[in-house]
């Protein structure tokens, strides 16, 4: 393999982008920290690959108004206050944005955006066990604001030990499951993983020989020994130190016992700890208390995350998704390789960044948002703006590098073949040798138990020596005194028959105590005899057991993943050139199409603006996440001003014990934190009937449904928003002039002044009698908060 | 690439057919995302059937109904009477169900394999093998997504209940699909306007919107934004047409045959939505979990049942609607054939019995058998999985396709059962 693969060649580009980035972080004066300029340099990197990938013109980037709007529902999960808007559309700083998008990263609604964005990603929306919603939220937002790296986080919600969930909320994740095998094994798959190993479920998936049924068991073995635990009315979770999986394939009839635990693309656990009858708990299960073992299998899951090519591009995939409305590879639980990412090499770039911030969400998050990439408008170029002598230069320069790609690709499938079969060989190596390890671990069962059972013995023959010398002794004191009194009271008829009794007592005991002895010594030397059958059987266990090599399996499997990965990477760029080839080739046929044919063309560009936004030269219009959508709701009607005072008269009337104990600086904490749970709870009814209606747009797409339309129309939750209370939009809008009033409405619910045309319109829709005016208002408010401008992200 | 380019080409195909045709209130489908839009029609195949289930909550015994043994060891007290089909016999407790037989079939040999309430009723709404909940879309999602006609604006996938299960998950067909909930027959949530707004109000301010959507429309239009518009349009609709909700519209005569009790109302209730176009209804009978005193409760239980059931069916043919509406009575599972110390029956999911009639399955037939004391089937053992393929071939609609959603194939219908063909005419 001596020849530069992709992923080295994407890291020469990243060396000479972090050159350039210095250039970026001068212009952009940032807070002169390094990692700000690491973040420029992600930036950079995500706007150089997009740009090498274009083809034909690229929208421009998005006016002020687009980005303050955008930026704030991005980072913030709500639209700016109209205050906000005008400050920043009045800011004359060449960098306000990396401005704003600093005091975003760091604002208490990040926190909470952020907050629900995790719950979303993780729960998707199904329910943990009552009572655990409210600490798990806060615990994820607790992770945001103390910047906690992500894989750290994703392996607390596998790993949970799960006693008291409210304790310890990571349980959520696996409690939300009904902590059941299958559909652990689904969630962990799909959401840590990117992977839908639903099918894998009972056999290799038909249609790709990639989601292999191993696959779902690997990880299924990592769960397979957890269950749910209910103490009282409280769920926890409960694992067994042993339980394997077994299955058998319906397709090739093929059968696997004791499936190792395994990552999708990491070698299988092939040295667990044996347990032996009697031990692997800390807390035995039982009817009355979980298990805890001393050995967790997804204690062991936990520790292996980040070691997974696989989680890490599924996790960069997420987060991308959270900031474009689609991820680089989508559906977000596609990942594999007949899925090509839009941009091979941005994912790529992604993880780069990920691990070189240690796993931290902001500063991948500053990458992104300060990326022209992001940046774009939703305005699509104009079909005029087409270059034909560019694209040509373009197809010229996507042929050249399909050639070279070409070549490549078959030095890359012969590397992976090779390590496949090594990996294969190793593999095979250490199966022949577990199915040998399979007796002598039987045999260490067989005389553990023997052992337990002569231990037993010894420590009942034991007891009973020591029972039997105690009444020995007893008997002899009582004798002495009986002949200290027969020799005070001289030859007392009664004493003397006492000690005659007592003389024959004492020859029994004796006698019995002798047999004790004798069994407790018969007893301990077995218990020796059994311990050293057990030593026997441990050391010919370890012995076979050396000859194992994880060692050699980890490597081999890395090895046979990286060349696969090359390979793979290579015909996911060669599938998107040929992608490129043909959009470039549409956007050629174009100009000669709109004089034959207008209709086609129109389709065709209609086809060819579609695959730009796809190809991240524009931005996409993307629905607002249901909570989003509610939060932006009430801001602009004034509703949150309103939850938010209500929250903090709420914590100064009654602090939580979190505040009153809390002592200086954690105080303000503590308190900032209380008022965040409370506004959380004040606007629990809204956002849960929201989540209720709204589909989340990454998982199930976007969907206008009645029932949605309906519930704006009609319930009360909204209507009540749209009359005039206290200084809400509905009453600023009543009291203020008609000439006005569009500017007002339009900075609060769009963001943005009004229009020559709008202010036309508002005007003539506000022309009604004095006494209709707050039902002209509410009417008005509510055309602007149903419009496609509000629902969307744009 | 992950869209599935055949999908995205019809969708983009039909976006622009419609909007050079300049049509008002069409909408858009997204790839699989949208159902009840007129472009998508004529691209998905779909006829303008629909599917009643009347859904027997508890578990009803076949013995006491479909399948009666009697004079033997398992049979119990009741007598089986002859029907409208020659040489068909069905439970005495069903004395106005029998003159309805000849336009329905009796599928007596589902053998489903389970016995556990949540269970049953999620594999057979679902049609898939669920010993966990893993969240497949229910029967009425399905039919919904499919088979919901262009332009219709009510909801295509409604639920009367007094009590029993809630409204259907849609699982990844999304929230549009999911079911539509009349509980005790009252209208679905939301379907009447705030105080103070009446119908011109909400006409108005509807314009208005339609204004701000019209320009924005002019920066960036999408299959999204059109099917978002067009959701509004339908719930204007909707609101026009809510009297549909309303079984008190219906004519006192009505009322009389179907009865005053709740199962009656509702089965005139369903009747109204039928006629009026909603492609699925389901309607709840509860409740048939007799493990004590069996006999009594079937005589109660069915003796309610009976009359409304054997009127909608003959109202629905009698109006013409019974060709193009499947109706299927169904349970989670029957009822043991041993008789317990406590004259009930327990749960039994290995030999038990539905019924199905109307669109497109044979009628007055029997389908499957099983052994002289209903202990097992001996001929033609099918289990939900069948029966979901049935219904929904039965409604014209390829149950051995895939649903495409949101980038994704998902089989519309479990891909290792099939329909039972000789019950599809």
């Amino acid at each position: 393999m001596g020849f530069s693969g992709p992923r080295r060649m994407q890291r020469r580009h990243a060396r000479i982008a972090a050159v350039g980035s210095l250039v970026v972080a001068a212009v952009f004066s940032m807070q002169g920290h390094g990692r700000a300029t690491a973040a420029e340099s992600l930036a950079a990197s995500i706007d150089r690959i997009v740009a090498q990938a274009a083809v034909g013109p690229s929208a421009e980037v998005a006016s002020d108004a687009d980005f303050v709007r955008r930026i704030h529902l991005d980072l913030t999960g709500v639209i700016p206050t109209p205050e906000r808007v005008q400050a920043f559309l009045a800011d004359q700083r060449s960098d306000r944005r990396p401005q704003l998008i600093e005091e975003l990263l760091n604002s208490r609604a990040f926190v909470r955006h952020m907050g629900l964005v995790l719950d979303a990603m993780l729960l998707e929306r199904t329910s943990p066990p009552s009572g655990l919603a409210v600490p798990w939220q806060a615990w994820l937002r607790d992770a945001v604001a103390n910047e906690r790296p992500l894989d750290e986080l994703l392996g607390d919600v596998v790993a949970a030990e799960g006693g008291d969930p409210t304790v310890e909320p990571a349980a959520a994740f696996l409690l939300a499951r009904s902590a059941e095998p299958v559909k652990m094994t689904r969630a962990v798959g799909r959401i840590l993983f990117g992977r839908d190993l639903q099918c894998a479920q009972c056999h290799d998936h038909p249609l790709d020989d990639d989601i292999r049924q191993a696959e779902f068991h690997g990880l299924h073995a990592f769960v397979k020994r957890t269950s749910l635990f209910t103490a009282g009315k409280a769920q926890q979770l409960s694992e067994a130190a042993i339980g394997e999986v077994d299955f058998t394939s319906v397709f090739t009839e093929e059968s696997v016992k004791a499936a190792w635990p395994q990552l999708p693309d990491g070698p299988p656990l092939i040295d667990e700890p044996v347990v032996e009858p009697g031990d692997g708990y800390t807390t035995t299960p039982s009817k009355s208390s979980r298990g805890v073992p001393s050995y967790s299998r997804r204690s062991a899951l936990a520790a292996r995350l980040s070691e997974s090519d696989t989680f890490r591009r599924n996790l960069v995939n997420r987060l991308w998704a959270v900031f474009f409305g689609q991820g680089l590879v989508h559906p977000l639980d596609g990942l594999g390789p007949d899925n090509a990412p839009s941009h091979p090499q941005l994912l790529a770039a992604l993880v780069d960044a990920l691990v070189e911030h240690d796993y931290q969400l902001r500063p991948v998050v500053r990458g992104i948002v300060s990326s022209e990439t992001y940046q774009r408008s939703i305005d699509p170029p104009q079909a005029d703006a087409i270059d034909t002598a560019s694209l040509e230069t373009t197809i010229t320069t996507l042929k050249e590098a399909m050639t070279v790609l070409t070549a490549e690709r078959e030095q890359h499938a012969e590397a992976a073949k090779a390590a496949e079969r090594r990996r294969q060989e190793a593999f095979d190596r250490e199966r022949a040798l577990h199915e040998q390890l399979q007796p002598s671990i039987a045999a260490r069962t067989e005389t553990r138990t023997e052992f337990n059972t002569a231990a037993k013995a010894a420590d009942a023959a034991d007891a009973a020596r020591d029972q039997a010398a105690a009444v020995a002794e007893a008997v002899e004191g009582a004798l002495a005194q009986a002949r200290q009194a027969s020799e005070l009271l001289a030859g007392d008829a009664e004493v003397t028959g006492v000690i005659s009794s007592l003389e024959k007592q004492q020859k029994t005991r004796s006698d019995a105590q002798q047999a004790a002895d004798t069994a407790a010594s018969e007893k301990a030397s077995a218990k020796t005899a059994a311990e050293a059958e057990l030593t026997a059987a441990r050391a010919a266990f370890d012995e076979l057991a050396s000859q194992r090599s994880p060692e050699t399996l980890a490597a081999c499997t890395k090895e046979a993943e990286q060349a696969r990965r090359r390979l793979v990477d290579c015909e996911q760029q060669l599938d998107r050139i040929s992608w490129r080839l043909e959009l470039a080739d549409d956007m050629l046929r174009l100009s000669g199409l709109r004089e034959a044919d207008v209709v086609a063309a129109e389709q065709l560009w209609d086809s060819v603006v579609t695959r730009l936004t796809e190809n991240l030269q524009v931005a996409r219009l993307r629905p607002l996440s249901s909570d989003q959508f509610a939060f932006s709701l009430l801001q602009a009607t004034g509703g949150l001003a309103r939850l938010e005072a209500a929250a903090v008269a709420a914590i100064e009337k009654k602090p939580p014990a979190s505040v009153t104990e809390a002592v200086d600086a954690e105080r303000d904490v503590a308190r900032e934190k209380a008022i965040e749970a409370e506004l959380l709870k004040q606007a629990g009814g809204v956002l849960g009937s929201f989540a209720s209606l709204y589909a989340d747009p990454l998982v199930e797409g976007f969907q206008a449904t009645l029932n949605q339309a309906l519930y704006l129309g009609n319930a009360s939750q909204v209507s009540s928003e749209l009359a005039p209370q206290g200084e809400n939009l509905a009453a600023r809008l009543i009291a203020c002039a008609p000439a006005e009033a569009a500017d007002q409405v339009c900075l609060a619910i769009f963001s943005r002044p009004a229009s020559e045309a709008e202010q036309a319109d508002v005007a003539a829709f506000l022309e009604r009698p004095t006494e209709e005016r707050p039902q002209a208002v509410a009417e008005l408010i509510w055309a602007m908060l149903s419009s496609t401008e509000f629902r969307f992200q744009h | 690439m992950s869209a599935d380019p055949a999908c995205r080409s019809v969708e983009h195909a039909l976006s622009r057919r419609r909007l050079l045709g300049g049509m008002g209130a069409g909408a858009l489908g997204m790839c699989g995302g949208l159902a009840a839009t007129p472009a998508l029609a004529e691209a998905v195949k779909r006829g303008s059937k629909r599917v009643l289930v009347v859904f027997l909550h508890g578990g009803v015994s076949q013995l006491e109904s479909w399948d009666p043994k009697p004079g033997t060891d398992t049979g119990g007290p009741f007598r089986a009477i002859p029907t409208s089909v020659p040489g068909t016999h069905i439970s005495e407790l069903l004395p106005h169900t029998a003159k309805q037989m000849h336009r329905l079939s009796i599928i007596r040999s589902l053998d489903t394999k389970n016995g556990d309430h949540g269970r049953g009723q999620r594999e057979m709404i679902s049609g898939r093998d669920q010993p966990a909940p893993l969240d497949y879309p229910s029967l009425g999602a399905v039919v919904a997504k499919t088979s919901t006609p262009a332009g219709f604006s009510l909801p295509g996938h409604i639920l009367i209940r007094g009590a029993g299960t809630g409204p259907g998950s849609a699982a990844y067909l999304g929230p549009q699909f999911a079911g539509v909930a009349m509980n005790d027959g009252k209208p679905p949530e939301y379907t009447a306007r705030p105080d103070g707004l009446t119908g011109e109000d909400d006409r108005r301010r509807a314009a208005l919107r339609s204004r701000f959507n019209d320009r924005f429309a002019g920066r960036r239009r999408t299959a999204d934004t059109d099917a978002y518009t067009f959701s509004y349009d339908q719930a204007l609709d909707l609101l026009d047409q809510r009297e549909v909700f309303d079984v008190t519209k219906e004519s006192v005569r009505d009322h009389d045959r179907y009865g005053s009790h709740e199962f009656g109302q509702h089965c005139l209730l369903a009747r109204r939505l039928l006629e009026r176009g909603v492609p699925f209804v389901q309607v709840n009978h509860s409740n048939y979990d007799t493990h004590f005193e069996n006999f009594d409760f079937h005589i109660e239980q069915l003796g309610e049942f009976d009359r409304p059931f054997a009127t909608l069916v003959n109202d629905l043919t009698e109006r013409g609607l019974l060709e193009d509406t499947l109706v299927c009575v169904m349970s989670e599972f029957g009822r043991t054939p041993r008789i317990n110390d406590r004259y009930g029956r327990d749960h039994w999911g290995t030999s038990w019995s539905i019924v199905m009639g109307g669109a497109g399955v044979q009628s007055g037939g029997i389908i499957g058998r099983t052994n002289a004391d209903g202990t097992a089937v001996e001929d033609r053992a099918v289990d939900h999985g069948h029966v979901f393929h049935t219904i929904l071939q039965a409604i014209g609609v390829d149950s051995l396709g895939d649903f495409h959603v949101a980038g994704r194939d998902h089989p519309i219908a479990d891909p290792a059962k099939g329909p039972i063909d000789e019950l599809l005419a």
